[in-house]
C-alpha cells in the first residue's frame, strides 16, 4: 500500500509542475484538479463533444498562437480550459473569424490538425490534449524474430484497447507510440499471438512461436532448437501429454511405445529403479548402450546412485519437464562427438513467461496392484500334495501311500496348513503425487518455480518409494543484448528396497518358491524359522531394512551476449551434484543377520560432476540464403567419491553404525574422469526449401589411451521441403512432403574411468598385511567406439493436414567396439579391453497420426490417432572369439541377445521322462541332460514394437487411451529350473512347483506334452541347473499401457472462483494385457535382456487426479 | 557498460580455455597402482606376495572349492535335499563346460599363476639389496612365489585333466603351462602333456626349495611358504607322479625336521582349527577381516550357514567308536523343514560367524602317510606299517596294529587318508590316482557308480576359455562337448 501511495503522490508533483492552471483563483478548483489529473493519467480523451448547454461566442483571430487563442476563448465563453504546455505545439498559428458560433465548433475549428482535442470534464472546465496520440505516451522499438533468430517481416502489432498499430519491416523490426502502461498484441500468421506488456520499456525482441504443428513444429535439438522443416536428422519431441504428470515415478517409462526406435524397459515395480533405455538397438557388447541425457544443457549422471535403485533420473519430477526430444542419427547427435552414439535424450525444464503469474495444482491419488491374474496363482497345499503324492508313485519304490505318508511325517509337513504368500506378501499399494508451480514475470525477467511430492507403495510389501523436488528457472534481461539465465533443480529421493533376483530375503522368490504348507508365524506368535534358511520372508520384511537415499541438486548459471543481430555468445557453467547414502539393517536372528547380532551396513557416495559449455552463434539471412552456424567449447569432470562402512553387534532396536559394538568393515570409492570437446554445426538453407547441415566435434576424454586420446566426430545431412516447390503448391491432398537424409560418425566411451590403465588393484590383503593383484592389462591405443549412423526419412501431411507422419530407416554400424575380449585366463585376467568388434543395426521407423474426427469447436466431438511401429535387426558383423555367456552366445552373424541353450524336446509320451535335442538339427533326442547340446534358440529381442494411443473428446471430456506391443521375442524364465523342478526337490521348502506343471504335467503314458512327469526326489529332469528352452516363451504382448479420461470444468463455474482451468481425471496404467504364449504365467515385460530374475513384477496403477490452473 | 560486460564475458571465455590444459585429461587412479608402478621395492614385493596367497582365500579355490569338491564328487558327501544350490552339477555328475563353478575355480588358480608370474619375473631385482635382512626377504619372497605356482599347476592338474598315471607315460593331456607374464602381451596357450606339467611342478618346488635354503630365511609361519612346507608339496607331487623313492624322501625330510607334531587325540577335535597348530605345514590363513561371509567354507557345512553338504553315511562308518575323527561328523537334523534327520553334519569347518578358520592345505599326519604309501610300494613293509599307525593310533588309541601287506596295506593307506583327510580336498583324487570305481552318493538315497576309467571325474576345460584361446580350442577333455 505505502508503495501506491507514493507512487500517486509522485504522479501528483509531476503535474503539478507541467499543468499551467487558469483562473486558479478558487480553492474548490483544487479537488477538481485532483480529479483530472487522476483522470490525464489514466485515460485518453476520445469524445470531443460539449454538454447541452453549449456557449456561442464570436471570434477573430489572425495567425495567433494557438496558446492565445485558448486564452481568447476561456475569457469570451466562461470556460477554463486545462491543458499541458508542452503538449501545445509551441509554434502553431491558428487564424479564425467566426461569428456566434458554438465554442465547441470553434474549439474543433481551431484544433484541426493539431492533434488535439478537447473534452468537458464539468459545466465550466474542459481539458485540452493529444487526439489519440495518447498523453503519456512513449516512443518504443523492436525486433519481432522467429525461434531461431529469423527476423519476421509485416508482423502486425497493435496495442490494446486501442486502435493503433503498426507492422514489422523488412528486418522484422518496428517503433511507434505507446502508452507506458499498455500491453502489446503481436500477432502473425501461423504464429501463436503474443502480448507483452510495455512497463515503461522503449525496447523490444519479440520471439513468435510457430502455432501451427507439422512441419512448422519446433525441435529442441544439441544445444539449439529448429523447426522440423529444417531438421536433416531424426529428432522426435515427446508430446507432453503422454509424461506430464503420469503416475511413473521416472520419465523414461512414459517413452515407451510413444518414440519410435526407443525401447525403455523397466521389468521392475520398484519406483525410482533405472529403466533401461536404448535407442535404435544394442550399441555395444561392453561399453554401456544408454543414451546420453541432458537436462538444460547438462549432460548428468545417471548411474545407479545407491546399491538399491535409486536413478538420478528419477529425481527429475515429470511435470517439471517442458520438453523431451529423442536425437537418434548422426546429423542430430553427432555434435555431441564421443557420448552420441547410443542417442541422446533431451530434457528442458519449464521457464516462466511474461504476464500473469499462473499457478498450477496438481494432485493424484491412487492404488497399486499385483498383474498376476488369479489364473496364474501358485498351488496351494491340496494341489501341490496331489502332484507329490503323484510324484511318489512315479518314484516306484514300492513303499506306496505309507511311505509316502512316513516322508510326510519325517519331513515335518503339516497339510492342514495352507498359506496364500500372494496374500502375505502384498498388499493394495497407494500412490500419492501432487505438485504446485507458479510461473510468470516481465519482460525483462521471467520465472518458474515449482515443487513436487511423490509418495509411493508398492503393491509388493517393503517397496517404497518417495520423492521431493523443488524446482527455480530464472531469467533476466540485463540490457537489449546482455541476458541471464539460473537454473536449479534439488531433489530428494527416498527409496526401501527388498532383496532382489537371487537373494533368499527376496519376497518375489519367496512368492513362487515357498511351500504352501509353511506358516509365517508359530503357535505362540513367534515367527517360524525352519524353512527357507530362516528367511521367513515377514521377518524380513518387517526386521531388516534395505534404504537408499538421494540428495540431488542439478544447477546453472549462463549469460547471452548479442554482439550484433546476428552474432551473439552464451555460456553456461553448471553442477550436477549428488550424495546418495544406502543404509541396510539386518535384525539378528534370522535371515542374513541369523549369525550376528545386528548388522548395519552404510554406503555414502557423492557424484560431482561440472560442465563448462561456451557457444559463439551465427544466424544470418541474405534473400534466398540462410547461414545457422555455432561453435562451442565444452568441458566437464566427473567425480565420484564414496566410502563404506560395516559393523555388527548392535544395541536393540537400533540400527545404526554408532550402535554398534563391533567395526566388520570399511571400503572406499574414488575416481574421476574428464572430457573437452570442441564443436561446430552449420546449416545452410536456400529459400527454406533445400538445407545442408554439418557438424564436426573433436573430444578428448580421459578414459582413453594416452596414445589415442582425441577423435573427432561429423555429420553430413541434407533436406528438401518438397512441399514448398511450385509444382506442389497446386496439388491438393498433399499439404506437407519433405524427404532428409543424413550420415556421420559418433562416439560411445561409457566404460571404466581407467580402463586403458594397467592395474594393480589393493584390497587383497592376506594374515593382516596388504597386498594387490594385477586386475587390469593396458591399453594406450585404446580409443572411442565408432557409430556410423546412416538415416533417412520422409516427413508428410495429406488431406488436408488430417494424416501425418514419419517414415524413416536407419542403419547404423558400430565398429572398433569398446570390447572385453575374453582371452585365455593364464594371462591372469580374464578380458582385455580393445577396439574391437562391430556389430550393425538396423530398422525402420513409422508413425502416424490421424484426426479422424476433427472438431470446429470445443463442445463437437474429436477423435485423434497416434500410431508407431519400430523394426530392430541387431547383427553382430565382426567379432574374433565368440563370447559365451549363461544363457547367451555371441558370435558372428547372429544377434546380441541371441539364446544359447539345450533344446527341449518335450516328455516321452511313453515314460514322461525329459528329452532334450542332443543338437542343433533336432533329429535325436537324449534323455540326458548333459548329452544335449546348446544351441541357438531365437533372440530376447522384438522384431517389431510400437504404441497405438487414441485420443477423443467432447464436451470438457477427454479420453486417451494408449496400447504398447512388443512382438516376436523371447523370454528366458531363468528360474524356471527351480518352479518347474519335477518334484526333484521332495518336500524341500522353497521347491513349490509351478501352476504350469500342474496343469499340463505327463501323467500316463500316451499323454503328449511338453511337461515331465513329477518325480519325487526325481533327477532324470528338473535338477535346477537343467536350464534348457523348456523355461524360454514366446515375450509377446499388447498391453494396455494407459488410460485416462477427464473432464475439464465449465469456465462459467470457473470464473466466480479465478479459476483459469480446473480439470479432474481417472488414469490407470497396465490395466489389460495380451500375452501370446499362454504358457507364460509371468509379466511379459522385462528388460532387454529378456529374463526374469525374481525381480518386482509390473504392478497395476490407477489413481484419481485434479489440475487447477489460476 | 556494455563494453565492459563484453570484456567480462571474454575474459570469461579465454579463463575457461586455459583452465583446461593438458593435465585435465591426465587422471590417474586414487585406488589402484599402475602395474608399471607396482612391484619396485620391497615393500611393494611384499604387498605383491600377499596378493598371491589372498588370491588363493578366494572361494572358488581354497576358500571352498577346492577343500569342498573331491568330497563331494566322490563317496564321502552329498548335497541335501534342502540346498542353496551351490554345486549341485558337480553334485550330480551333470557338469557341462559352463558351469560356473568349474569356470571361476580356473580362472582363480589362473590368477594366482599370473602375480605369481610377477613376483618370480620383478623380484629378483629387488633382491640385490644392500641390507642382508632385506634381500633375505625379497629372495624368500620369489621362493614363496616359485612353490605356490606349483602348488596352482599341481591343483590344476589334478581337476582339470586325469592323473599322472592315467597312460603309461604320462602322455595324455595336461593343463597349460605359463611361466611368464607380460602385461603387453596376451597369451593362447595349449595344453602341455602332464609329463611335461609334473616337469614344471617339480622344477618349481626345486627351485623355490633351492632359494629359500639359499636365502637363508629362517621365516616359518604355517600360512606361508617356508622351506618345509615345499618339500611337502613336493613330496605330495611326487606321490601322485608314483616317483616313491622322491615322495618318502620329501616326506621324510619334512618329518624329520622337527618342526612339527602331531596334536594329540585329545586336542585334535578342539585345535584342529587353530591357526599355527603344531601339526600344520601350510594353511591359507582367514582372518576376521577377511569375512569369507558366506561364501565361506564353514557355510556349507553349517546348519546355521547353507549347511547343504552332508557327509554321507558309507564315511560316518568307516570311522570305528573310538576314532576321535568321527566327532568331526555330528549326527543331528539337517535345519529347515523338510531336511535330512538324521544327518551327517560336518565339523570340520564350522564357523559362520567369524570366519576365522584357516583352510588346511597340508598337515604332518598326511606326510606319514604319503611316506607310508611310498615305503609299501618301495617294498619297506614295516616302516610303511608304522608310519600307518602313528596316524591310525593318534586318533584311536585302540585301534589294532596294521599288519597288513601287499595291495591290502595299500588299501589300509587309501582307508586311512580317508579317515584322516576328509573333507580337506582328497578323497577323488585318491580314488582316482589309484584307479578305483566307486559310488558317489545323492540325497533321497540315490547313488551313481563312477567306474574307473572314467572321464567325468575331472572337470570340463571351461567354455569360455575354449572361446577365448584358440589354442585349447581342439583340447577339451574327452565325454564333454
Amino acid at each position: 500500500m505505502t508503495f501506491y501511495n507514493l507512487n500517486v503522490w509522485k504522479k501528483f508533483l509531476h503535474y503539478a509542475i507541467l499543468l499551467r492552471l487558469k483562473t486558479l483563483g478558487k480553492v474548490v478548483l483544487i479537488m477538481k484538479l485532483v480529479s483530472f489529473i487522476i483522470l490525464i493519467t489514466c485515460l485518453q480523451i476520445a469524445g470531443d463533444a460539449f454538454g447541452q448547454q453549449d456557449r456561442r461566442i464570436s471570434i477573430k483571430a489572425d495567425s495567433l498562437p494557438l496558446t492565445r487563442v485558448l486564452k481568447l476563448i476561456e475569457k469570451k465563453s466562461g470556460y477554463r480550459f486545462v491543458y499541458r504546455n508542452d503538449l501545445i505545439p509551441a509554434n502553431s498559428r491558428v487564424s479564425v473569424n467566426v461569428n456566434d458560433a458554438l465554442t465547441e465548433d470553434i474549439l474543433r475549428k481551431i484544433l484541426k490538425n493539431t492533434g488535439l482535442t478537447f473534452k468537458q470534464l464539468s459545466a465550466n472546465l474542459v481539458a485540452i490534449a493529444p487526439e489519440e496520440k495518447v498523453v503519456t505516451g512513449i516512443g518504443i522499438t523492436g525486433t519481432v524474430t522467429d525461434v531461431f533468430g529469423h527476423p519476421l517481416p509485416g508482423v502486425s502489432l497493435r496495442i490494446a484497447g486501442l486502435n493503433k498499430g503498426t507492422t514489422t519491416d523488412e528486418k522484422g523490426q518496428f517503433h511507434m507510440e505507446s502508452p507506458s502502461s499498455a500491453t502489446l498484441i503481436c500477432s502473425f500468421i501461423g504464429y501463436e499471438e503474443q502480448k507483452v506488456p510495455v512497463n515503461n520499456n522503449t525496447h523490444f525482441n519479440i520471439v513468435l512461436k510457430d502455432d501451427s504443428k507439422g512441419l512448422n513444429e519446433v525441435v529442441v535439438v544439441a544445444y539449439s532448437v529448429q523447426t522440423r522443416s529444417s531438421l536433416t536428422g531424426s529428432a522426435t519431441m515427446v508430446n507432453a501429454s503422454l509424461y506430464d504428470k503420469a503416475p511413473r515415478s521416472s520419465f523414461q517409462e512414459s517413452l515407451q511405445g510413444n518414440v519410435t526406435g526407443l525401447q525403455s524397459t523397466n521389468g521392475s515395480g520398484q519406483p525410482g529403479s533405472v529403466p533401461s533405455v536404448h535407442i535404435r538397438g544394442i550399441g555395444s557388447i561392453t561399453a554401456g548402450s544408454s543414451p546420453l541425457y541432458v537436462v538444460d544443457g547438462v549432460p548428468v549422471v545417471t548411474d545407479n546412485l545407491t546399491d538399491f535403485n535409486v536413478n538420478s533420473l528419477a529425481g527429475i519430477n515429470s511435470a517439471d519437464i517442458a520438453s523431451i526430444s529423442i536425437l537418434k542419427d548422426a546429423a542430430s547427435a553427432s555434435i555431441y562427438g564421443s557420448r552420441a552414439a547410443n542417442g541422446v535424450v533431451l530434457i528442458t525444464t519449464k521457464t516462466g513467461s511474461q504476464g500473469r503469474t499462473k499457478i498450477s495444482a496438481t494432485i493424484q491419488r491412487g492404488s497399486n496392484q499385483l498383474t498376476i491374474p488369479k489364473a496364474n496363482y501358485p498351488l496351494n497345499t491340496r494341489e501341490m500334495m496331489e502332484l507329490l503324492r503323484e510324484g511318489w508313485a512315479h518314484k516306484a519304490d514300492g513303499s506306496g501311500e505309507a511311505g509316502f505318508q512316513k516322508e510326510l511325517a519325517a519331513r515335518g509337513v503339516d497339510t492342514t496348513v495352507n498359506t496364500d504368500w500372494i496374500n502375505v506378501l502384498t498388499r493394495h499399494g497407494s500412490y500419492t503425487q501432487a505438485n504446485l508451480s507458479a510461473a510468470g514475470g516481465s519482460n525483462k525477467t521471467k520465472f518458474y518455480v515449482s515443487g513436487g511430492y511423490y509418495d509411493s507403495k508398492s503393491a509388493l510389501k517393503g517397496v517404497d518409494y518417495k520423492r521431493m523436488t523443488g524446482k527455480l528457472n530464472l531469467s533476466n534481461q540485463a540490457t537489449n543484448r546482455l541476458s541471464f539465465d539460473v537454473n536449479l533443480s534439488l531433489s530428494y529421493q527416498r527409496a526401501n528396497a527388498v532383496g532382489d533376483v537371487g537373494l533368499m530375503a527376496n519376497p518375489v522368490r519367496s512368492l513362487v518358491r515357498l511351500q504352501p504348507w509353511l506358516k509365517v508365524y508359530n503357535k505362540d506368535g513367534s515367527y517360524d524359522f525352519s524353512y527357507n534358511n530362516t528367511f521367513n520372508p515377514v521377518a524380513v520384511l518387517d526386521g531388516n531394512s534395505r534404504t537408499g537415499t538421494t540428495y540431488g541438486l542439478l544447477g546453472g548459471a549462463a549469460a547471452k551476449y548479442i554482439f550484433t543481430d546476428f552474432l551473439s555468445f552464451e555460456t553456461k557453467i553448471s553442477l550436477d551434484l549428488n550424495y546418495a547414502r544406502s543404509n541396510t539393517f539386518l535384525a539378528p536372528g534370522f535371515g542374513d543377520g541369523r549369525n550376528t547380532n545386528g548388522w548395519v551396513t552404510v554406503n555414502n557416495s557423492l557424484w560431482n560432476n561440472w560442465v563448462s559449455t561456451n557457444i559463439l552463434r551465427f544466424n544470418r539471412r541474405w534473400g534466398n540464403h540462410g547461414i545457422n552456424t555455432f561453435i562451442g567449447y565444452e568441458a566437464q569432470k566427473t567425480t565420484n567419491t564414496g566410502n563404506s562402512s560395516d559393523a555388527s553387534n548392535l544395541l536393540p532396536g537400533l540400527q545404526w553404525l554408532a550402535d554398534a559394538s563391533k567395526p566388520e568393515k570399511v571400503s572406499s570409492v574414488s575416481n574421476a574422469n574428464s572430457l573437452t570437446g570442441v564443436f561446430l554445426n552449420n546449416s545452410y538453407d536456400y529459400k527454406q526449401k533445400y538445407y545442408f547441415t554439418a557438424s564436426i566435434r573433436r573430444d578428448a576424454s580421459s578414459r582413453f589411451g594416452s596414445l589415442k586420446r582425441s577423435a573427432t566426430f561429423w555429420s553430413l545431412g541434407t533436406a528438401w521441403n518438397i512441399y514448398r516447390e511450385p509444382f506442389l503448391q497446386h496439388v491438393d491432398g498433399i499439404n506437407e512432403l519433405k524427404i532428409r537424409a543424413s550420415y556421420g560418425s559418433n562416439g560411445n566411451q561409457a566404460i571404466d574411468n581407467y580402463a586403458s590403465l594397467s592395474l594393480y588393484s589393493p584390497g587383497n590383503d592376506y594374515d593382516g598385511k596388504p597386498g594387490y593383484v594385477l586386475t587390469q592389462y593396458p591399453n594406450p591405443f585404446l580409443t572411442w567406439e565408432q557409430n556410423r549412423p546412416f538415416n533417412i526419412g520422409l516427413d508428410f501431411a495429406v488431406l488436408k493436414n488430417r494424416v501425418s507422419g514419419t517414415i524413416e530407416y536407419y542403419s547404423r554400424t558400430t565398429s572398433r567396439l569398446l570390447l572385453n575380449v575374453p582371452v585365455s585366463s593364464s594371462n591372469g585376467i580374464t578380458t582385455v579391453f580393445r577396439n574391437n568388434g562391430e556389430m550393425k543395426n538396423r530398422g525402420l521407423e513409422i508413425s502416424l497420426s490421424s484426426r479422424n474426427i476433427i472438431a470446429t469447436n470445443e463442445n463437437e466431438f474429436s477423435w485423434r490417432t497416434d500410431a508407431n511401429l519400430s523394426t530392430l535387426k541387431n547383427i553382430i558383423t565382426r567379432l574374433d572369439n565368440p563370447i559365451s555367456a549363461l544363457y547367451y552366445k555371441r558370435e558372428v552373424g547372429k544377434d546380441f541377445y541371441q539364446f544359447f541353450l539345450p533344446g527341449f524336446a518335450g516328455a516321452d509320451p511313453q515314460t514322461g521322462e525329459a528329452l532334450w535335442y542332443k543338437d542343433g538339427s533336432k533329429t535325436a533326442t537324449t534323455n540326458v541332460y548333459g548329452e544335449a547340446q546348446r544351441f541357438y534358440q531365437g533372440s530376447a529381442l522384438p522384431k517389431f514394437y510400437g504404441g497405438i494411443t487414441n485420443f477423443l473428446s467432447y464436451k470438457g471430456f477427454d479420453l486417451s487411451f494408449q496400447f504398447f506391443y512388443s512382438w516376436g521375442n523371447k523370454v528366458v524364465d531363468n528360474w524356471g529350473p527351480f518352479t518347474e523342478s519335477d518334484g526333484s526337490g521332495g518336500f524341500g521348502g522353497s521347491s513349490k512347483l509351478s501352476r504350469l506343471t500342474y496343469e499340463n504335467r505327463w501323467q500316463h503314458p500316451g499323454d503328449i506334452t511338453s511337461v515331465p512327469k513329477v518325480v519325487f526326489g526325481g533327477t532324470q529332469s528338473g535338477l535346477s541347473n537343467q536350464i534348457s528352452s523348456r523355461f524360454l516363451y514366446d515375450g509377446s504382448f499388447i498391453r494396455l499401457r494407459d488410460v485416462m479420461l477427464a473432464y475439464s470444468l465449465p469456465q462459467t463455474w470457473l470464473k466466480k472462483a479465478n479459476i483459469t482451468e480446473a480439470k479432474v481425471y481417472v488414469r490407470g496404467n497396465n490395466l489389460w494385457t495380451y500375452v501370446k504364449d499362454k504358457r507364460l504365467t509371468m509379466d511379459p515385460e522385462v528388460p532387454v535382456t529378456g529374463d526374469y530374475d525374481q525381480r518386482p513384477p509390473v504392478f497395476k496403477t490407477f489413481l484419481i487426479g485434479l489440475d487447477v490452473n489460476f | 557498460m556494455q563494453k565492459r560486460y563484453t570484456y567480462g564475458v571474454i575474459i570469461l571465455l579465454a579463463g575457461l580455455l586455459s583452465a583446461c590444459n593438458k593435465d585435465f585429461l591426465e587422471l590417474k587412479p586414487d585406488q589402484a597402482t599402475e602395474t608399471g608402478k607396482a612391484i619396485r621395492d620391497l615393500p611393494g614385493l611384499r604387498a605383491a606376495i600377499s596378493g598371491v596367497y589372498s588370491l588363493m582365500q578366494n572361494e572358488n579355490y581354497y576358500g571352498r572349492t577346492m577343500p569342498l569338491l573331491p568330497d563331494l564328487r566322490s563317496d564321502n558327501s552329498f548335497i541335501s535335499v534342502i540346498n542353496s544350490n551351490r554345486y549341485r552339477n558337480q553334485d550330480q555328475y551333470i557338469v557341462t563346460a559352463n558351469d560356473v563353478y568349474t569356470t571361476d575355480s580356473w580362472n582363480q588358480l589362473y590368477s594366482v599363476v599370473a602375480n605369481a608370474n610377477m613376483v618370480i619375473s620383478k623380484g629378483p631385482a629387488i633382491s640385490l639389496l644392500p641390507s642382508a635382512a632385506d634381500s633375505i626377504e625379497a629372495k624368500q619372497i620369489v621362493a614363496e612365489a616359485y612353490a605356490v605356482r606349483a602348488q596352482v599347476f599341481f591343483d590344476l592338474a589334478r581337476m582339470y585333466a586325469q592323473p599322472y598315471n592315467y597312460t603309461a607315460n604320462a602322455s595324455h593331456m595336461g593343463i597349460p603351462i605359463v611361466t611368464i607374464t607380460d602385461v603387453n602381451a596376451i597369451q593362447s596357450p595349449s595344453r602341455s602333456s602332464m609329463k611335461d606339467t609334473y616337469a614344471q611342478i617339480i622344477s618349481d618346488l626345486t627351485t623355490a626349495i633351492r632359494k629359500l635354503e639359499e636365502s637363508k630365511s629362517t621365516a616359518f609361519t604355517t600360512g606361508r611358504i617356508n622351506v618345509y612346507s615345499a618339500k611337502a608339496l613336493l613330496s605330495r607331487v611326487l606321490l601322485y607322479k608314483e616317483d616313491w623313492q622322491g615322495a618318502a624322501a620329501m616326506a621324510d625330510n619334512v618329518i624329520n625336521s622337527n618342526k612339527y607334531a602331531l596334536l594329540t587325540a585329545e586336542k585334535l577335535l578342539s585345535d584342529f582349527k587353530i591357526t599355527g597348530n603344531n601339526e600344520t605345514v601350510f594353511e591359507i590363513v582367514n582372518t576376521a577381516v577377511d569375512n569369507r561371509g558366506t561364501d565361506g567354507l564353514g557355510y556349507m557345512f553349517s546348519q546355521d550357514g547353507y549347511g547343504d553338504v552332508l557327509a554321507t553315511n558309507d564315511v560316518y562308518n568307516i570311522y570305528a567308536a573310538g576314532d576321535v575323527r568321527r566327532n568331526f561328523l555330528k549326527k543331528g537334523k539337517r535345519a529347515g523343514n523338510g531336511g535330512e534327520d538324521p544327518a551327517n553334519i560336518i565339523t570340520k569347518y564350522s564357523d559362520v560367524t567369524t570366519f576365522i578358520e584357516s583352510i588346511k592345505v597340508m598337515r604332518l599326519s598326511e606326510l606319514y602317510l604319503i611316506r607310508a604309501e611310498a615305503r609299501a610300494h618301495l617294498g619297506r613293509i614295516p616302516e610303511a606299517q608304522a608310519d600307518l599307525n602313528v596316524v591310525a593310533q593318534r586318533a584311536d588309541r585302540n585301534a589294532p596294529p596294521v599288519t597288513a601287506t601287499g595291495q591290502a596295506l595299500l588299501d589300509a593307506v587309501l582307508l586311512e587318508r580317508r579317515k584322516e583327510l576328509a573333507f580337506e580336498g582328497h578323497r577323488l583324487f585318491d580314488l582316482t590316482r589309484t584307479k578305483r570305481s566307486f559310488i558317489k552318493y545323492l540325497a533321497s538315497d540315490k547313488n551313481i557308480p563312477v567306474m574307473w576309467p572314467s572321464t567325468k571325474v575331472i572337470l570340463p576345460i571351461p567354455q569360455r576359455e575354449l572361446d577365448a584361446n584358440p589354442n585349447i580350442r581342439n583340447q577339451q577333455n574327452e565325454g564333454y562337448n
